[in-house]
């Protein structure tokens, strides 16, 4: 009996839990202590922001500022923010998606600044550098693509001039659109910086996302104001992409082409090779490339770099970044093009200052081409857009709630996250020549910020999708 | 008694050896021989020049000569063992002696190169005073163009004339407008055709083209000459071969790759090429000081250690792929080893080859321990006296051989001088024609006036 009387409990908890997975009043609780957390977290992020830009790290005082680097002499000054993710951009779509949950002016108006400020920076050739120092605005010799620089400055102001109509800011995002079709090469590809300043800084670059990031902004541009000539763009690049693929047995892709279009050397430790990791982005790109425009000869090159990604994974499960071109060994190369047999035999600087290796390099590959290509362009876009169904969320939500209690609980009362970092001591002097030795200490992240903004912002939406 | 003499007598030997490590009585007799052999080898070789130009060969009686090939008596020759080289040998003896007769020698080497000038600015392989309007083709082959310009200009520095002044000007003028945009530059200009188009390597033909832009930057001081040193810097940077195999290619097309030239010169990759690029990389440093120039160097000095071959040597063209060492004979004919080629071939061309392989190590390693400017500073420091006296004492045998070896004329001729008989080279079978006879070769003249000029050079610089 009392056996029975277990059962019959447990089949009604089992009932309950799937109609009412999770206790939908918690939920809206929490929901609200997201919204909350979100305006707080702004708020505070807004009162450290340059001319409305960000940097990368702050110390707990904000006395120390920093962008990209952790040195003493790495430190930003009073009056530069950060282009390169995680800097403004990033920081100004987290809020600007923000403002389209909540639909608060004020935080709309925060990413206004953010706009503003890159606005402010952008240069007289229609990209942006790496940082804007707005005391010296001739700083940075030249626009860049690397690091998804100007491309994530162009793509957040074309989201921001979706809400925001104003002249400064049309002027700028067409400023940006007519930079990037100037320095697209007639071939499709892209350099890393443009205007040309020479040396590998002028071959075609996947590396770090460079070609890529490029044509998701032409999508966002076509997708946004729909002109011919950025789809032309899309279309050229997509055709780069099938040209560059380097032939069988090794049919994956090159960090960096030269404009001979053979795989070239960039920085003095990153050789000419095939790249599984730029495989696989590039297979990403070229399914985006077919989702937008609905040619399937951009699917062609991916079967074959499939298999290729797959005869090439080591036997540690991982992939090497260079496989070398030919023998398909992987390839190590320290500072000033040093060859060494293994990666054991790296500086210690190298080894933990560039990913020699990467991991996952087939997730969601397969499966995804798989069903785009049996699906076809429409019915996997349809799919892939489907409204989930409140099971669907609730389970989705109650997923979410212990890392979404956890962000809320982080933050202190001014708004803040602080978090304990851990980075490399440099020797003074040469930055290469690095002890070992990590520090840690408290500081405020743009990324942090960037990531829990965005972690509350989904379950928010997925809370009132459901009401 | 007498033991005790002759005990007397060692250390005062020893000691007189310190004081004149060289017998000073007997340098000083092969000092005057070897300035009065220079002035007896220079007065003939002045004389048998045709318009103060001069050819590759010559036979005792000055019958027959040659250039690259039987040449006539209006024809001088641009080739290394030409003019140019016979000049410069001029003007060093020159600068050495201040002989102002050697420098008229100089000068009027230097007129028959003005002479055949191309209109467009630089010189053939040869020049025939009786058609010297014959075509406007110019070529980098065999450091013709660049030999005579490099040549020209040193005249320049030491002699002031307009037609130099403008000679000078032109070709430095045809060395720019040659260059590709992307710094290389081709074996002929103007474009002719086939892989003379090509970026080329073989023969030093684009180290010797930075090599007299780094001559014209030194003398004139133009920006532009400097600007295409680094783009030529710059295109050696871009041509390396990928790993495994990061060596250069003899010549390249314009699409920047490996390239057939002649048909027993495959698209490879070419230790030899690899190891004159590694020099001229570092001059290029050594000129700029930007130290992106040394960046290939160690990859490429990798790879030549690993393709040496069983016999010490090196192939001349390493397989692109396998490595392997590759032999084609004329016809695109591929063989497996240098015995199965066809004699012409094999005994014509250098299909393996000694590289110097420690030598360009030992450069670099020095040139990057030292830094540019502790590199410049080392070998420009003076030898110490008792260096020089070594130095001058280690080149006795070859000076007195010098000079006993030349007639009361002051030519050396070699005696039974073997050579192919130029027939064109289809009809040059397997094993002939061969001539045997006595000759007078510049290219020995060349050598021995350098000698006799760096003993004398030395010599004096202990006197003073």
């Amino acid at each position: 009996m009392k056996k029975m009387m277990s059962i019959v409990i447990s089949t009604v908890f089992l009932f309950y839990s799937v109609i009412f997975p999770v206790n939908l009043f918690a939920a809206d609780g929490l929901a609200n202590d997201a919204i909350k957390a979100v305006k707080k977290g702004i708020e505070f992020f807004h009162l450290i922001s340059t001319n409305g830009g960000y940097l990368y790290n702050y110390s707990v005082d904000l006395k120390e500022r920093w962008g990209e680097g952790y040195g003493v002499n790495d430190q930003a000054s009073s009056s530069q923010i950060w282009v390169q993710p995680p800097g403004t951009p990033t920081v100004g779509s987290a809020m600007l998606r923000v403002f389209k949950i909540t639909g608060d002016k004020s935080i709309l108006s925060c990413a206004e600044d953010a706009g503003d400020a890159l606005i402010g920076g952008q240069k007289k050739e229609g990209g942006w550098y790496y940082s804007i120092d707005f005391k010296d605005k001739s700083r940075g010799r030249s626009c860049t693509f690397d690091d998804n620089t100007t491309q994530a400055a162009l793509r957040f102001l074309i989201a921001l001039d979706k809400e925001v109509n104003k002249k400064s800011l049309d002027d700028a995002v067409e400023r940006g659109l007519r930079f990037m079709m100037e320095s697209q090469y007639e071939t499709g590809g892209w350099p890393q910086w443009y205007p040309l300043i020479g040396s590998y800084h002028d071959f075609y670059t996947y590396n770090d996302n460079s070609i890529n990031d490029c044509i998701k902004v032409m999508i966002d541009a076509h997708s946004a104001y729909g002109k011919v000539e950025y789809l032309r763009s899309i279309e050229k690049a997509g055709g780069f992409i099938i040209l560059s693929q380097v032939a069988p047995p090794q049919p994956g892709w090159a960090q960096q082409y030269n404009l001979y279009l053979q795989p070239a050397w960039a920085r003095a430790f990153e050789p000419p090779a095939v790249c599984p990791s730029v495989t696989r982005r590039n297979i990403f790109t070229l399914i985006d490339i077919y989702l937008h425009t609905g040619v399937r000869k951009y699917l062609e090159p991916i079967q074959d770099a499939v298999r290729w990604l797959k005869e090439s994974k080591l036997a540690s499960g991982r992939w090497a970044r260079f496989c070398e071109l030919g023998t398909n060994r992987p390839l190590f190369y320290d500072y000033g093009r040093i060859w060494k047999a293994t990666y054991e035999e790296l500086s210690p600087e190298r080894r933990s200052g560039y990913g020699y290796f990467s991991g996952g390099i087939l997730d969601g590959v397969v499966e995804t081409y798989n069903e785009v290509k049996e699906l076809g362009r429409e019915k996997y876009l349809e799919k892939k857009n489907r409204p989930l169904s409140r099971s669907e969320i609730l389970e989705k939500l109650r997923s979410m709630e212990s890392s979404v209690s956890e962000i809320i609980s982080a933050q202190d009362e001014k708004g803040r996250w602080i978090s304990k970092d851990k980075y490399r001591t440099y020797l003074p002097g040469d930055w290469r020549k690095w002890d070992g030795q990590y520090k840690v200490a408290e500081r405020i992240n743009s990324h942090v910020f960037i990531r829990n903004v965005n972690v509350l912002c989904d379950y928010i939406e997925l809370t009132n999708s459901l009401n | 008694m007498k033991r005790t003499i002759s005990l007397l007598f060692i250390p005062i030997f020893i000691f007189s050896l310190t004081i004149f490590p060289t017998n000073s009585f007997a340098a000083e007799k092969i000092l005057n021989d070897a300035i009065k052999s220079l002035e007896k080898g220079i007065k003939f070789f002045h004389s048998i020049s045709n318009n103060g130009g001069y050819l590759q060969n010559y036979s005792p009686d000055l019958k027959p000569k040659w250039g690259e090939g039987s040449s006539t008596d209006v024809e001088i020759t641009h080739h290394p063992t030409g003019t140019p080289v016979i000049g410069t040998a001029f003007l060093r003896a020159y600068k050495i002696t201040g002989e102002k007769y050697y420098l008229f020698c100089a000068e009027d080497a230097g007129d028959a190169l003005i002479w055949g000038q191309k209109k467009t600015g630089g010189w053939d392989r040869k020049f025939d005073f009786s058609t010297p309007y014959s075509h406007e083709y110019c070529t980098f082959d065999d450091n013709s163009t660049q030999g005579t310009l490099r040549f020209l200009m040193a005249l320049d520095m030491i002699i002031k004339k307009k037609s130099l002044i403008n000679a000078v000007e032109k070709g430095l003028r045809f060395m720019l407008e040659s260059q590709y945009e992307t710094g290389g530059w081709p074996q002929w200009y103007p474009l002719r055709g086939g892989y003379h188009d090509f970026y080329t390597f073989n023969d030093n033909a684009m180290n010797d083209c930075i090599n007299v832009m780094i001559d014209a930057h030194k003398n004139y001081d133009k920006q532009e000459y400097l600007r295409s040193i680094k783009k030529a810097g710059n295109f050696l940077i871009l041509s390396q071969i990928v790993p495994p195999q990061p060596g250069w290619a003899q010549q390249y097309n314009l699409y920047l790759q490996p390239a057939w030239a002649r048909s027993f010169e495959p698209p490879a990759v070419c230790p030899s090429a690899t190891v004159r690029n590694i020099k001229t990389l570092i001059d290029i440093y050594l000129y700029t000081g930007s130290g992106k120039y040394l960046e290939p160097i160690p990859d490429a000095i990798r790879w030549l250690k690993i393709s040496i071959l069983p016999n010490g040597k090196w192939a001349r063209f390493c397989e692109l792929g396998t490595n392997r060492p590759l032999y084609y004979d004329r016809g695109r004919i591929p063989v497996l080893s240098t015995e199965e080629l066809g004699e012409e071939r094999r005994t014509g061309y250098g299909y393996e080859q000694n590289i110097g392989l420690e030598n360009i190590v030992e450069y670099y390693n020095i040139v990057k321990k030292l830094g540019r400017d502790g590199y410049l500073k080392e070998k420009d420091k003076p030898l110490s006296r008792n260096k020089k006296i070594e130095k001058l004492k280690s080149m006795e045998t070859a000076v007195i051989d010098i000079i006993s070896s030349q007639d009361e004329m002051g030519r050396w001729i070699v005696r039974n001088d073997r050579f192919k008989s130029r027939v064109s080279s289809s009809t040059w079978k397997r094993d002939g024609p061969w001539i045997v006879a006595d000759r007078i070769r510049s290219g020995d003249f060349v050598k021995n006036v350098n000698l006799l000029c760096d003993y004398i050079e030395l010599a004096k610089s202990i006197n003073h």
